[in-house]
């Protein structure tokens, strides 16, 4: 990838990554200033939920004692020991209707009863709510409950104290009642004038009812959870799991929630109440949990209520906030990443369009030069560019005049050097022709050899031609057929081909991209130097091609050739192999350039009767 | 190599080249070959020119060939070959041209671009001059 590309894509990736990594941190920041508000929020929800249920319950224990010193149950108190029919008659009627409309007013109130001492601690008077209808229950359906515990505990209080039950499931007849009704018990001692026990009065309270009106259970999207002081349940959104303790189930508060052990715990304790995050169900949410104290006269009975949320209700009001900044922060983060590219692009475009100009000038195309003009590094790069360039142009061209001066000197010497000595080899043998029987057999010698040395002088002046010409050429490489220039080249040589019945093989062979002429004087030489060294009249020459490496490997063989021939010197300049030759020695050697030029490789491979002559060539082959 | 048209007619075969040498050979070599046509040399390009404004204007016959050197001071071998054939009235001529060396591709091909019937190559065998001569005919 270029490297302006890099850059374009460099920028935006870099606004990209720290737009990210800044928002991660922001949104940590967030979450964590968020979580602590809403723990907050619960808190202060969870506190004055608790006031309340602390203030209701404080009421009843206030209810309690109002009872205890009402001069009507003192007056019911006196006839019943003085045995006075008629006052006593009167005031527990009167006293029913204080329960009766104590019941009224006190919704989860279920039960004031007025319980005698004596009797088995017979109910003397007991107004009671069922199904929504307060009755007072008459003497005949009234019940003895001196075996029941808070008749015991209660009785055996001094004045002015109260008893509180625990929080249990109420039962009829020591049967657990269904449906549930937990209960709480508050009761007061009664005692006459004399100092004497009396009895007891006591409220039943529905504390389920309580706590759901209270709390507003039912319309909120709180979970609420009371535990008393073992951690067991008396409120939880599972109400399967509440008061499981009367049932001997294991389902506590601590147990489900370790972060709440320490409100559990006995004695005194660092804190009366911890905040966590949890998960309910699937739901990340936030608990707040803390002891309450509603019996002021027992410390020790103290409940502890728990309240959770999930994360989204309690942000529910923020979440539009955050939606609506979360899809601002990503339309800002778009368009910085376009202005970010733009940029990087306006930045780079004059390195594009300076590396456009240097593959022009590589592909010896016309190239412009922008950004001249500029005083930035791009108009320095630009400039020296350009003036590179023409200087390397004005090189070349003087260059290519100096390889022609050459070339045509070349040209010239060779043509008036061959001439002389083509003429000389030509006057030779006419005088053989015309003259050979007056001369003598050592004139007729001499007269042959003048004419041989003639004939070797004119072709080591073409070799030398062929040779010097190489360098200056510089056709472009063009997808050459090869077959079609093997058979141009033994076109020119098919007399020679006829007459010494030579069998020619040419295998398959591919289109290949290169300098086509010298591919041509390459397999000239390659044909003229197997027709010059094969001994024998008839041999089979054969150009076959493999493939070796992803390359085109050539191959031009000939039979009855001299076994002799070195091949590490094959292809050195003047090597001719026999010292009666008429060539340069420069053929192969020619060879060995033009395969060069195309960046291959030349060697031979020379066995008892066959030279082969192998050579690869780069370019795309097809 | 030859890649020669026959001769054209009974007039003269015309040969242009500066070196006597050449024309020496030429001419004993024609007088081995089976041809009977006159056999003219010309030193350099401005006879020919001279000649072929005879043929022109009549008096001298429609040469039946031309063999030219290329390397010819003054006026070369494709100088004079371009100016013959601007002329309408010689492009039925058959021209030849004499080269010193066939393994040069860029004269071959200059000469059929200026318009060569064919190229020789100066032999060096007297056998192969006769043997070119004797091709011409029919």
């Amino acid at each position: 990838m270029k490297i302006a590309t890099q850059l374009r894509l460099l920028a935006p990736s870099i606004v990209l990554v720290t737009a990210v990594l800044v928002g991660i941190v922001i949104v940590w920041a967030y979450i964590t200033l968020v979580d602590e508000e809403r723990l907050r929020g619960l808190a202060s929800r969870a506190d004055a939920d608790a006031g309340r249920v602390s203030l209701a319950l404080q009421q009843i224990q206030d209810d309690i004692r109002f009872l205890a010193d009402l001069p009507k149950i003192a007056e019911f108190i006196d006839a019943s020991r003085r045995n006075i029919p008629v006052a006593r008659a009167l005031a527990e009627r009167q006293t029913g209707d204080i329960f009766v409309s104590l019941l009224r007013n006190r919704s989860h109130y279920v039960q004031v009863r007025l319980i005698g001492a004596e009797g088995e601690g017979r109910e003397l008077i007991r107004a009671d709510r069922s199904g929504g209808v307060i009755t007072r229950i008459t003497d005949d359906k009234l019940q003895s409950k001196g075996h029941r515990d808070y008749v015991h505990d209660t009785l055996k209080l001094p004045r002015d104290e109260i008893y509180v039950s625990d929080i249990t499931l109420n039962r009829e007849h020591n049967v657990i009642e269904v449906p549930h009704r937990p209960v709480l018990r508050i009761a007061a001692p009664l005692y006459d004038n004399s100092g004497e026990t009396f009895g007891l009065v006591i409220i039943n309270l529905n504390f389920m009812s309580l706590v759901r009106t209270l709390l507003v259970i039912d319309d909120s999207d709180f979970d609420y959870f009371i535990a008393n002081v073992n951690g067991d349940y008396l409120l939880h959104p599972d109400s399967e799991k509440e008061f499981g303790f009367e049932f001997g189930l294991q389902s506590a508060l601590q147990l489900e929630y370790p972060e709440t052990s320490g409100l559990i715990a006995p004695g005194d304790i660092d804190s009366i109440s911890t905040s966590f995050v949890t998960s309910i169900g699937n739901a990340r949410s936030l608990m707040y949990a803390r002891r309450l104290y509603p019996f002021y006269d027992d410390p020790s009975r103290f409940l502890v209520m728990a309240l959770a949320a999930p994360s989204d209700t309690i942000a529910a009001p923020s979440q539009l906030v955050v939606t609506r900044v979360l899809l601002a922060a990503a339309v800002l983060l778009v368009i910085a990443s376009v202005l970010a590219f733009v940029f990087a692009s306006r930045l780079t475009r004059p390195l594009k369009l300076l590396t456009k100009s240097a593959e022009q000038v590589t592909h010896k195309q016309d190239a412009s030069f922008p950004y001249k003009d500029r005083n930035d590094e791009f108009g320095t790069l630009s400039r020296a560019l350009e003036h590179m360039i023409i200087s390397l142009r004005e090189n070349e061209s003087s260059l290519r005049e100096s390889i022609s001066d050459l070339e045509f000197f070349s040209k010239i010497v060779s043509h008036d050097l061959t001439e002389p000595a083509r003429r000389v080899a030509a006057l030779a043998n006419l005088v053989q022709m015309e003259d050979a029987e007056r001369l003598s057999v050592d004139s007729r010698d001499s007269l042959g050899r003048m004419r041989a040395e003639s004939l070797k002088m004119i072709h080591q002046l073409t070799d030398m031609r062929a040779f010097a010409r190489l360098g200056s050429s510089d056709t472009l490489r063009k997808e050459t057929d090869i077959k079609a220039c093997i058979e141009q080249v033994l076109a020119a040589h098919a007399d020679e081909i006829d007459r010494r019945k030579i069998v020619v093989r040419i295998d398959s062979m591919p289109i290949v991209s290169v300098y086509r002429n010298l591919i041509e004087m390459l397999f000239q030489n390659l044909v003229a130097n197997a027709l010059q060294h094969a001994r024998d009249e008839s041999f089979e020459l054969t150009f076959a091609c493999t493939q070796r490496d992803g390359q085109s490997v050539f191959s031009v063989m000939n039979s009855g050739s001299d076994s002799s021939l070195d091949a590490n010197q094959l292809f050195d300049a003047f090597y001719t192999g026999s010292t009666d030759s008429n060539r340069a020695g420069l053929g192969l050697s020619i060879c060995r350039r033009i395969v060069e030029r195309h960046s291959g490789q030349i060697w031979a491979e020379i066995e008892a009767d066959c030279v082969a002559i192998n050579f690869s060539l780069t370019g795309e082959t097809n | 190599m030859i890649e020669a048209p026959k001769i054209v007619g009974d007039g003269p075969i015309v040969m242009v080249d500066d070196s006597e040498s050449d024309a020496y050979l030429a001419r004993k070599c024609y007088e081995k070959s089976s041809l009977t046509n006159e056999f003219v040399w010309l030193q350099d390009g401005e006879e020919l020119i001279e000649l072929l404004d005879g043929v022109k204007a009549g008096h001298s016959p429609m040469p039946a060939l031309v063999l030219l050197d290329i390397n010819m001071p003054h006026i070369n071998g494709f100088e004079l070959l371009a100016k013959i054939r601007s002329v309408p009235e010689f492009e039925v001529i058959p021209i030849i041209t004499m080269l010193t060396n066939s393994n040069d591709p860029a004269d071959i091909q200059k000469s059929k671009d200026l318009g060569a019937d064919g190229y020789y190559t100066k032999p060096s065998e007297i056998s192969d001059f006769v043997n070119f001569y004797n091709s011409l005919s029919d």
